[in-house]
């Protein structure tokens, strides 16, 4: 009886040994976590780009950028949303829908719920070769952890493909250089992205803004992005309302209709 | 020696009482299987026919119910402004401008099959994503959430995914609520269609091969299977982008091969 009642005594210390240390940090984790303890390493979720989620200072341009340049650009701009065409960096950051991040074994992965192509940044160390690399509206984005920081650096933008104007003033090019930096806080409950351009052709120095996400919690679960028609003449109306007649004749002449031939070259 | 025994005892089950919640707490220890779905994968010509209908021309074909023939015959070929490479009418190399379909209608919505330019799967503890050089995805959920009623939703070409991971890395996936309309060899769908889709990478992870089976009595004398097989990309592979620009001339282009 003795016997027993000393390997029960010395069950009850080992037992209590292995539950202690968890039942402190548990409490611990009460007092300072919410339930669920946040991976600072996981980005992975759906993110929303509230009303107040952004701070965007004024960029400072070089003299070359003239306000004419920019309202080129900013015409062009106003074509591709008339044409529909994908918006591209860095405007899809801010769709006005939400943005799932996907973070697997070797890359992060970004959807959206807009007319736009998925970003891919790749957990390596080297960008493609530029070689061979053909340029996109989103460009070649390769990442990796600076401590609880997502640091992604994107080269290899398309020159024309994609809405080109960057928040707080200029515009990108096949030259620009981003670095995003990536980064939990409160909790986890929300990621601030902080993005850095840079382009000598454009910017004086590094031109740098953050945007704030809001996880969505819960099951949230994306929806098709709305339709887009840049056949629907009543849409091309009402887009084309505030367009100049200068402006309004180079976008519908940027359009070829369906079921034109065109020449063999 | 009875007052040690009776505070070890009340120590142990206070210890388990308060314990317990922590217990179930801890992280599991991730699995991590070498052979995987996960990443960039492109389509295999298993039998060198050179195009997508060669590959599955030689598919069995689907044997369909009345109701599943009746609606087979209800999605007609191709529209009559949408030629096909196969299209008589048009002379080998001239490009001619299709674009029936001019970016923004869909998205791009990807549906279940993908063609040959590959496609690209990254997963988290949530569910499985996958894409194609064009925009839109096909997400999986894969932490065991049961399908919506189907009164809630409105159908879609990818439909709505569940799935599990067996323990061999296979990827196991029931997808309801799509968009009706043809499928491959001869088949065809409904939004009450189920589809079996079984991803089995090989043991050393380098192919894949992606069973479809289309479960459906009221149009299926028996369920229409077929299989496609895919190859994983080098390391270091990157995914293309389909920029699509309804002022791009080339953009609708159909491509016609030139004489054999």
């Amino acid at each position: 009886m003795s016997k027993i009642k000393s390997r029960f005594n010395f069950m009850a210390v080992v037992l209590n040994c292995a539950f202690g240390a968890g039942v402190l940090t548990a409490q611990i984790q009460m007092v300072t976590m919410p339930a669920d303890p946040v991976d600072p390493h996981d980005l992975s979720g759906y993110w929303e780009l509230g009303p107040d989620g952004r701070s965007i200072p004024n960029a400072a341009l070089v003299a070359s950028i003239t306000p004419a340049a920019l309202k080129a650009v900013e015409d062009g701009d106003k074509i591709s949303m008339r044409w529909c065409r994908p918006l591209g960096m860095p405007a899809q950051m801010d769709s006005g829908r939400p943005i799932a991040i996907t973070q697997g074994r070797w890359e992060m992965m970004m959807t959206f719920e807009a007319n736009t192509s998925h970003r891919h940044m790749y957990f390596r160390e080297k960008h493609v070769d530029p070689a061979i690399w053909d340029p996109t509206s989103v460009g070649d984005s390769i990442a990796h952890w600076e401590g609880d920081t997502l640091v992604v650096d994107t080269v290899g933008f398309h020159a024309k493909n994609g809405r080109l104007m960057i928040p707080g003033g200029g515009y990108r090019t096949e030259n620009s250089h981003l670095v995003e930096r990536f980064k939990l806080i409160k909790n986890g409950q929300v990621l601030s992205v902080t993005s850095t351009w840079s382009d000598a052709s454009v910017f004086k120095s590094p031109h740098s803004y953050e945007y704030r996400y809001t996880r969505i919690p819960g099951r949230y679960e994306p929806r098709p992005a709305p339709g887009c028609n840049p056949w629907d003449d009543e849409r091309t109306e009402y887009i084309e309302q505030t367009f100049s007649p200068v402006l309004k004749a180079a976008a519908e002449a940027a359009g070829v209709k369906p079921g034109t031939e065109v020449p063999v070259k | 020696m009875n007052k040690s025994y009776n505070f070890a005892l009340t120590k142990a089950v206070v210890t388990v009482i308060v314990g317990a919640p922590c217990l179930f707490s801890q992280p599991k220890p991730e699995v991590i299987l070498p052979p995987t779905v996960e990443g960039n994968w492109v389509r295999t010509d298993e039998n060198h026919s050179g195009s997508f209908d060669g590959l599955t021309d030689t598919y069995k074909q689907a044997e369909l119910t009345e109701e599943g023939k009746t609606l087979f015959a209800r999605f007609g070929g191709r529209r009559p402004q949408e030629p096909s490479a196969n299209d008589p009418t048009h002379k080998p190399g001239q490009p001619y401008v299709t674009n029936p379909r001019p970016c923004g209608f869909n998205q791009g919505q990807i549906g279940l099959e993908y063609d040959s330019e590959g496609f690209h799967a990254v997963m988290n503890k949530e569910h499985i994503t996958f894409v194609q050089a064009r925009g839109w995805q096909r997400l999986v959920y894969l932490d065991g959430r049961k399908a919506p009623d189907p009164s809630n939703r409105t159908p879609t070409n990818s439909g709505y995914s569940i799935g599990h991971m067996e323990p061999n890395g296979t990827l196991v996936i029931e997808t309801t609520d799509m968009v009706p309309s043809r499928v491959t060899a001869g088949g065809v769908r409904s939004a009450e269609t189920i589809v079996k889709q079984e991803y089995i990478p090989d043991p050393d992870g380098k192919r894949l091969k992606q069973v479809f089976t289309y479960i459906d009595p009221k149009l299926y004398v028996k369920p229409h299977v077929y299989e496609y097989t895919f190859e994983r990309m080098e390391p270091g592979a990157y995914a293309l982008e389909t920029f699509c620009d309804a002022t791009d001339p080339l953009w609708g282009q159909t491509v016609v091969p030139p004489p054999q």
